[in-house]
Parts: structure tokens; C-alpha cells; sequence
């Protein structure tokens, strides 16, 4: 008797203490409050922050302003010095003629500096990064009933192809530096040579090293950061796409596509500090005495920048 | 005795005591943009020849029950949101013109790849208010996380043209807008 009021209260006070440790481990969001629980129902509350104002004061933040996807560069370092007249015309069929496979020259302004480090692989027109995957499998149990098996990771999926396209131009980087260096690859195998230290390679190893950069803003006229950096290890060109000629001129610029081949992949990110928003808060909590050292700095009641509060940065 | 107090008599009564919003009565209190050293004040604003007050809707979920539909209230969106419109006097030497430039330069300047990361924020805004016939504030709205989109052309015509004043068109995207009570 008077135990289901009793129970009631109880209840009711765990509800209290439940939704207070919800807080903390955010199972009680203080967007969505709930203040206790009644006969098993929850009774909410007023929501104490703006889901919509909260989500777009985080947005502010660097760590989680949204990119630009079309900043991103690709590095090839180094070319393969297998890649050059004198082996290709050794190994493929000339018909006699000098002109066939006689690379160098096109080699040499193609992987200039200017076309390669200035601002990356110019010719790179799109690159596909590879995914990432696991298998799984189940462990059945003979008559297990209703039961549903326990699942057994299965291995990692071998690395996917990167593939990259480049532009076609007169002097065609796919057909005189990439098919090169797809024939040589295959001539001269991935093994590792004797020659190859960590000072310098054989002239037959064709791998080589690509980075993918993607790059994001910081500030107006203040350069981009790279926000995560690919480095695609061992690699070497597999593939060099077909090209089908015909007498429509397409309305794009025309690409080739290549796959690459590589050992292993590593991934970086660049974590940046917004200075000037830094520098604009301290500035405002010491009543704008400090001194205005950055052109982008808004200083007191000047403020051009964030004030993310509860934000990193 | 009428089923309704809406009678011609009851309109000029109410209507002479609530009078009617003029197409005139409204202005640009200030935009105050984030992301860009660009800065606008009243002499810039003056400029301002028509803007509107933004609408706001819910969406409708169609809901079927035995071939009859209902119609479930669904979220708040702020249509046109992505391009709101403001057409603006072009002054002699395009100051105004100019600001917004700058302002679309800081957000991507395609000539070094420059630009400001910040995603729009609370604090970039432009206020807008509905006056009365002496021009006090009766209404305030601000439009929240406003960035630029288009700066329009400047359409000269000097083969045929008559001296007319040129005018041209801003286009700023914002998230939503609020109603600033007690303003």
C-alpha cells in the first residue's frame, strides 16, 4: 500500500539525478533539456541555448568553418631518371627513327620548376583519393536461435588506386612524362635496388613520392594554409587513360586520366591559429591597450572578427 | 444589426486611427558586414533606392491517409535568403560600388587565392526598419549572417542615354532574420 506513490517519488528523483548527469555526458543536451521523469514520462524543460545560434557560432571557428574544395595542388617528387630518350629508345621499338621517344627535352621543361613547384603540378586537372575499408565477417553459432552472430574484422581492403587527370597541352605532360614512366615501371618492377639509400636512388627506380595538398582560407590577403596534406609513398603510374579523336571540338578542355599505383599513405593537418581574432580578443579584454601589430587586428569596439565565446578560437 | 464590425465605417475608423505602411517609410538602418575591412555608414546607405522586407515560411508536408491529403506544418525557411536584393544609387566616383567589391575581394580574391575562412556570423548583419510618417522607428528587423553574392553592372548607354542616374544592384546572402524587439 502507498508503495506506487512512493515509487513515483523515487522515480522522479532519479529522473533528477539522471538528467543532471545527462548534462555532462551530453545525453541531456542543454538545447534540449529534460528536468526530471514522472511515472515514466519526461517533463522538459526550456531549451537554454539556440540550436540554431550555437551551431553557427561553432561554424565560426577555423576548426570547423567549411572549405573551399577547389583549393588543393598535387607535388611529384621527384621524377624518375629512367624516364629519359636514351632508356626508351633501349627498350621500345624505334622503327629507326630518332624522333621516336625522344623525350628529353619536353622532360625537361615539363617537370621544370615553374610547371612543377611554383604552384604544384600545373597539368593536374582532378585527383581521386583513394578510400579507405575494412572487411567483416560473422562468427556463426549452430542453432543460435534468435541470437545474431558476433562479427570478426576481416582485414583491410589492399590501398585503392589514386587517380589523377591532367591537361592536355601542346607538349602533353600525360604522354611524354606519365606514358613514359608507365613503360618504365613495367620494364624495371617496384623491387628495391642495392643503389637505392637514403641519399640517393638508382637510375632504374620509378617510384616516386605524390602529395596531395588541400589547401583553405585563413584571412583577406593573407595566404592559404594547407588544412590536410596526402603523401602517397612508392608511387608509380599504372595506367594512361584511351583518347578517342573526332571532328566535334568539345566545349571542355581536354584531360587524360591516369591511375597510380603506391605502398602506403600518410595524412597531416595543418591546425591554425587566428591570430588577428586572438589578438582582437585579448586586445578587447584589456580595454584595447594592446597594441594594433597585425593590419587585420580590429581591436576595440573596431571589431571586424569573431567573437566566438564558447568556440575554439 | 451587421454579422461583422467591418463595415465601410468601421474601415475608415480603424484605418484613420492605424493609417497604411508607405512605400516610402523604410530604410536601411545599417550593414554591418564581418570577414572584410570594408565598412558602411549612413552616407553610404542614403544611396539606398529599394529593398524589402524578407518573408518567412513553413514548409508543408503532404501526409495521406485513405486518398486524403493532410497538411502537416514542417520547418521554418527563409525564402530568398540566398540573394537578398538592394538597388543603390551609384555615386560619381562609385565609393559604394567600390565597398562592395573590396567586400567580395575578401571573401575570394582570385588573384592570389586569398580570402577570409569565416563562415558567416551572428555579428554580420544589416538592420532594416520600418518607419511612420515622422520617420520614427516603429519596426526593426535584422537579417543575421549576411555575406555577399553579386555586385550588379553599372549599364551606361552613351549612344542614346539621357543623363539619368545609374543605379545598381547588391545581392547578399544571410541565414535568417529576427524581429530586434524594443527598438
Amino acid at each position: 500500500m502507498g508503495s506506487g506513490l512512493s515509487d513515483a517519488f523515487n522515480n522522479a528523483l532519479n529522473g533528477v539525478k539522471n538528467n543532471i548527469g545527462g548534462v555532462f555526458s551530453g545525453r541531456n543536451p542543454l538545447t534540449q533539456p529534460q528536468v526530471g521523469e514522472l511515472f515514466g514520462f519526461n517533463i522538459q524543460g526550456a531549451p537554454l541555448i539556440s540550436t540554431r545560434d550555437y551551431f553557427l557560432l561553432q561554424l565560426e571557428s577555423w576548426l570547423t568553418a567549411i572549405p573551399l574544395q577547389s583549393q588543393w595542388i598535387v607535388l611529384i617528387q621527384p621524377f624518375p631518371s629512367c624516364i629519359n630518350t636514351n632508356i626508351l629508345q633501349g627498350l621500345e621499338r624505334t622503327g629507326g627513327d630518332y624522333k621516336n621517344y625522344n623525350i628529353d627535352q619536353a622532360k625537361n621543361l615539363l617537370t621544370s620548376y615553374g610547371f612543377q613547384k611554383v604552384n604544384g603540378c600545373l597539368f593536374a586537372q582532378s585527383v581521386t583519393l583513394p578510400s579507405e575499408t575494412m572487411q567483416t565477417t560473422t562468427a556463426n553459432v549452430d542453432n543460435a536461435r534468435g541470437f545474431l552472430p558476433g562479427i570478426l574484422s576481416n582485414g583491410r581492403t589492399p590501398a585503392s588506386t589514386l587517380n589523377i587527370s591532367f591537361l592536355e597541352t601542346n607538349t602533353s605532360f600525360t604522354d611524354f612524362i606519365i606514358r613514359p614512366w608507365v613503360i618504365a615501371a613495367e620494364h624495371f618492377g617496384f623491387v628495391a635496388r642495392e643503389n637505392d639509400t637514403t641519399t640517393k636512388r638508382d637510375s632504374r627506380n620509378v617510384k616516386s613520392t605524390v602529395y596531395v595538398l588541400q589547401y583553405t582560407r585563413t584571412f583577406q590577403n593573407v595566404s592559404m594554409i594547407p588544412r590536410k596534406v596526402w603523401t602517397f609513398f612508392n608511387c608509380a603510374p599504372t595506367s594512361v587513360g584511351n583518347k578517342t579523336l573526332g571532328y566535334d571540338e568539345p566545349n571542355s578542355a581536354p584531360t587524360m586520366e591516369t591511375t597510380w599505383t603506391y605502398t602506403d599513405y600518410a595524412l597531416s593537418n595543418s591546425l591554425y591559429l587566428p591570430l588577428p581574432n586572438i589578438i582582437d580578443k585579448i586586445s578587447s579584454a584589456f580595454n584595447g591597450n594592446f597594441s594594433r601589430i597585425s593590419p587585420f587586428q580590429g581591436g576595440k569596439n573596431n571589431g571586424n572578427f569573431p567573437q566566438n565565446i564558447s568556440g575554439f578560437f | 444589426m451587421a454579422a461583422t464590425k467591418q463595415t465601410i465605417q468601421d474601415f475608415y475608423r480603424v484605418a484613420s486611427e492605424r493609417d497604411f505602411a508607405r512605400d516610402v517609410q523604410f530604410r536601411l538602418l545599417n550593414i554591418t558586414p564581418q570577414g572584410t575591412s570594408t565598412k558602411f555608414d549612413e552616407n553610404d546607405l542614403v544611396y539606398a533606392r529599394t529593398a524589402s522586407l524578407p518573408a518567412r515560411s513553413i514548409g508543408n508536408v503532404p501526409t495521406k491517409y485513405m486518398g486524403l491529403t493532410f497538411n502537416i506544418p514542417g520547418l521554418a525557411t527563409y525564402p530568398g535568403s540566398e540573394g537578398y536584393e538592394i538597388a543603390f544609387y551609384c555615386s560619381a566616383n562609385s565609393d559604394l560600388r567600390k565597398k562592395f567589391l573590396q567586400w567580395t575581394n575578401d571573401t575570394f580574391n582570385d588573384a592570389n587565392s586569398t580570402g577570409n575562412y569565416l563562415t558567416p556570423t551572428q555579428n554580420s548583419t544589416i538592420d532594416l526598419v520600418q518607419l511612420d510618417v515622422n520617420f520614427e522607428k516603429v519596426n526593426q528587423y535584422q537579417l543575421v549572417g549576411v555575406s555577399i553574392r553579386d555586385v550588379g553592372p553599372l549599364a551606361y548607354t552613351m549612344s542614346e542615354g539621357t543623363g539619368g542616374v545609374l543605379s545598381f544592384n547588391v545581392k547578399l546572402a544571410y541565414h535568417y532574420w529576427r524581429e530586434v524587439k524594443g527598438s
